[in-house]
């Protein structure tokens, strides 16, 4: 039945000390968050090289999630700041390759913020469900 | 020789397997390469169950190990024991959170499974590439160095000379005591603050732990976390201090006068003095900038009138460089400059900030504690002007916190020094947060003539006309024969030069900033680098000496003599013989952990400063730059796990 029904891939790379025990505490507080949802675990959003999202996306994600520290809590000074920086910069390099900007997003969650990575995971799940797979579009480019 | 991997599926009680299907999940891991066991547990964290997991690894020659359970965060270290006890490297273990990230967030058992062994995936294809992984300890220098010697750094200082503890008190004053030493009263029990700070400095002058160096600076910070090099220099007195005995007859010989900054220049001092009475250390100092020996002028008259033979203008600045485990920096306040305030014509006669006021009301102050305005009599009224230059975008945003507080006290003790002066304060808001401080206000808020509440206190105008100064404010007006602005407690002018010799960062306001404001109020991010008192952000006394012994406290932990320091094992390291000397990871280093070797032309990390974010290895253009236990193999494996 459910053959038929797109379920977008994503990868998510969360930042240790932030996001990752954010997704933690949506765990503790028995929140849902989407199975399609690929967690990968670094120590800072900075370690994050933009390679790595290429990757994801060439691999056949259908979309890759990068989040760090608010402003201000970052465990390693401000390694946030410089991976918004690449993120800016990413965003726009990948329009030009055809990927859309709901296939990337680059937000902020603490690690008391379970509800809040529960929620945008689910966002861009439905964001995803709506757009299509990455590889359709690619073809109906062509 | 290949890899024999072992997969540790675990239950977690019916946690993980209520809603993933464990046996199905093991299945799944027996089927890829390489993966020479795997076993189900109920609990593997459980002592039965690390057990287990130590004879399996050893009795299968496991090389490399997953487990699929909690979340890193939880028990990532017990299976690094575990692998540790089995003769494995520690860091061969990659984890896989099928509790908080699947179990817990997902209803649906299929999909459940689904993604548990897509991640599950992702941890047998990454551990392939992971290396062995050593810790490594440096030794580490038991001693300290404080900076400033205001009641937050002495009270750091005595907290740290602990047995077996040096501590190098630096203070760029000629004498100790800061800012606390200069008041006459403290609120809100009244306190007298010298008697309060008197047995604290003799201890530092007389604890042999501690090192006092007055007139001091610190010209160099060298070297990180155990291991500081700080460079001090200790500037000439031009007074031998073995011989003298703090007599003061040198003072009146000598014919310069010049503003005593002490007294908030109310009053005038020698070349060769002392800032006031009772000062300590005992020993007056030369001020080179007036002096006229040091302007080229033939002038022995000091040295003439020394009964001791204790001047000596020969002195030199003497540069010491002395090791450290850590540093905590207490440099202490300004008052912000209402020079720059268009509307309270500050500096004029009888318009004077807090502190000039506290200096007027002490027994070692301009007028020896009689309250007098300029013109010699008594002020028959006093205004006090709340938030000046606080609490307003145009000049310093922030509240200090404390100036409510001491402009009743002062209105206090003004009224108690000339009984039926008139008091007023100016306010917008009453800001009494501390212990005893409301109750101050009850207690003694009658004696206040008139609280006059502004929406805008910096919107007021103070002029100064023949006899009195008038105030003018939306509504009304008054006049008063003194004013007392209490100012915004800034830096110091050079703060910046500081935080940037031992790696600490400034907010707007040019305040250290801890390393979180609320859970690590004393450290900063750089490690070894503690913070204290006002330079940290304003504060009253009691919460200074909080957080100076919060910082001494926890350097006296991180720094323990005859024990090593670990260092952080997951670092980055940079392949010489790949780096293009592009220098584009030094800068975006913020533990300036990256040097450019100038010889070979290759950017170079020291391990122990580098805390292993990464942000270099993401931006190195030529892949030379490897995140230990986060390599580009290792993700790109995790990534194509997730994916296949």
């Amino acid at each position: 039945m459910s053959e038929n029904i797109f379920e977008p891939k994503i990868v998510s790379f969360l930042c240790n000390w932030c996001s990752y025990a954010g997704a933690d505490a949506a765990g503790g507080q028995h929140k849902e968050v989407p199975a399609n949802l690929k967690v990968i675990r670094v120590m800072c959003s900075g370690r994050v090289d933009p390679q790595f999202v290429m990757k994801a996306f060439g691999e056949g994600a259908d979309g890759v999630m990068i989040l760090g520290c608010h402003p201000g809590d970052c465990h390693y000074k401000e390694g946030n700041y410089k991976a918004l920086r690449r993120a800016k910069l990413l965003e726009k390099m990948l329009l030009e390759f055809g990927i859309e900007k709901e296939r990337f997003v680059f937000d902020w969650v603490s690690a008391s913020e379970g509800e809040k990575f529960a929620r945008i995971t689910n966002d861009m799940v439905a964001a995803l469900k709506k757009l299509g797979p990455l590889g359709l579009n690619e073809g109906a480019l062509k | 020789m290949p890899e024999k991997i072992g997969v540790f599926v675990c239950d977690c009680g019916n946690n993980i397997s209520d809603t993933v299907d464990t046996k199905a999940l093991a299945g799944f891991a027996g089927g890829q390469p390489d993966v020479v066991e795997v076993r189900l547990h109920r609990l593997w964290c459980s002592e039965e169950g690390r057990e287990e997991m130590k004879k399996a690894i050893k009795e299968k020659g496991i090389t490399r190990a997953v487990v699929a359970a909690c979340s890193p965060k939880q028990h990532e270290k017990t299976f690094q024991k575990v692998l540790s006890d089995a003769g494995l490297n520690p860091y061969l273990l990659a984890m896989v959170n099928i509790r908080e990230q699947v179990a817990w967030v997902t209803k649906d058992k299929t999909l459940a499974t689904k993604k548990a062994q897509s991640q599950l995936n992702s941890a047998i294809k990454r551990v392939r590439w992971q290396k062995p992984l050593e810790k490594t300890e440096i030794e580490c220098k038991k001693d300290f160095v404080v900076i400033g010697a205001g009641i937050a750094g002495i009270s750091a200082a005595l907290t740290l000379a602990q047995k077996n503890r040096n501590v190098y008190l630096v203070e760029r004053e000629g004498w100790i005591g800061g800012r606390v030493v200069a008041y006459e009263d403290v609120f809100p029990n009244l306190d007298c603050a010298p008697c309060m700070l008197e047995p604290k400095m003799d201890e530092v002058l007389h604890n042999e732990r501690i090192t006092l160096c007055a007139n001091s600076e610190v010209e160099n910070v060298k070297g990180f976390f155990g291991n500081f090099e700080v460079q001090i220099n200790k500037k000439a007195r031009f007074i031998d201090a073995e011989k003298c005995i703090g007599c003061g007859a040198c003072y009146d010989a000598c014919p310069v006068k010049v503003k005593n900054k002490f007294n908030g220049n109310l009053s005038e001092r020698h070349a060769v003095y002392s800032a006031f009475p009772g000062v300590l250390p005992n020993l007056p100092l030369i001020d080179k900038e007036n002096c006229l020996r040091f302007k080229n002028q033939e002038c022995t008259k000091c040295q003439e009138a020394c009964p001791f033979g204790a001047v000596d203008y020969a002195q030199k600045d003497e540069i010491i460089t002395v090791q450290a485990g850590a540093i905590v920096a207490a440099t202490g306040f300004d008052l912000y400059d209402l020079s720059k305030h268009d509307n309270f014509s500050a500096g004029l006669p009888d318009v004077v900030d807090a502190y000039q006021f506290e200096r007027l009301l002490s027994s070692t102050g301009p007028t020896e504690g009689k309250l007098l305005s300029s013109n010699g009599k008594p002020p028959a009224s006093i205004a006090f002007v709340h938030c000046s230059g606080s609490r307003d975008k145009k000049h310093k945003e922030y509240c200090s916190g404390v100036c409510c507080a001491y402009s009743l006290k002062l209105a206090h003790l003004a009224a108690k020094k000339i009984p039926g002066i008139k008091v007023f304060e100016i306010i917008s808001d009453w800001c009494l947060p501390g212990r005893g401080y409301q109750e101050f206000y009850n207690k003694h808020s009658g004696e206040l003539s008139k609280i006059i509440r502004v929406e805008d206190v910096n919107s007021i105008k103070i002029a100064r006309g023949d006899g009195d100064i008038k105030v003018d404010y939306k509504g009304g007006s008054i006049s008063a024969e003194m004013i007392v602005l209490a100012p915004a407690m800034v830096p110091k002018g050079d703060a910046s030069k500081l935080a940037a010799l031992i790696g600490v960062n400034l907010d707007k306001d040019g305040f250290q900033i801890p390393e979180h404001e609320k859970i690590s109020p004393a450290s900063t991010t750089t490690k070894g680098i503690y913070i204290a008192g006002c330079s940290s952000g304003p504060k009253d006394i009691a919460q200074s000496v909080l957080q100076a012994q919060a910082a001494a406290g926890s350097a006296l932990s991180a720094i323990v003599p005859g024990e090593k320091i670990e260092l952080e094992v997951a670092t980055v390291v940079i392949d010489e013989k790949l780096c293009g000397g592009c220098r584009v990871c030094v800068p975006l280093c913020p533990y300036q952990a990256i040097s450019f070797d100038e010889q070979k032309k290759v950017a170079v990390v020291n391990e122990v400063l580098c805390k292993g974010c990464g942000v270099c290895a993401s931006a190195c253009p030529s892949g030379a730059a490897r995140n230990k236990h986060y390599t580009v193999e290792e993700i790109f494996a995790e990534i194509e796990g997730a994916l296949s």
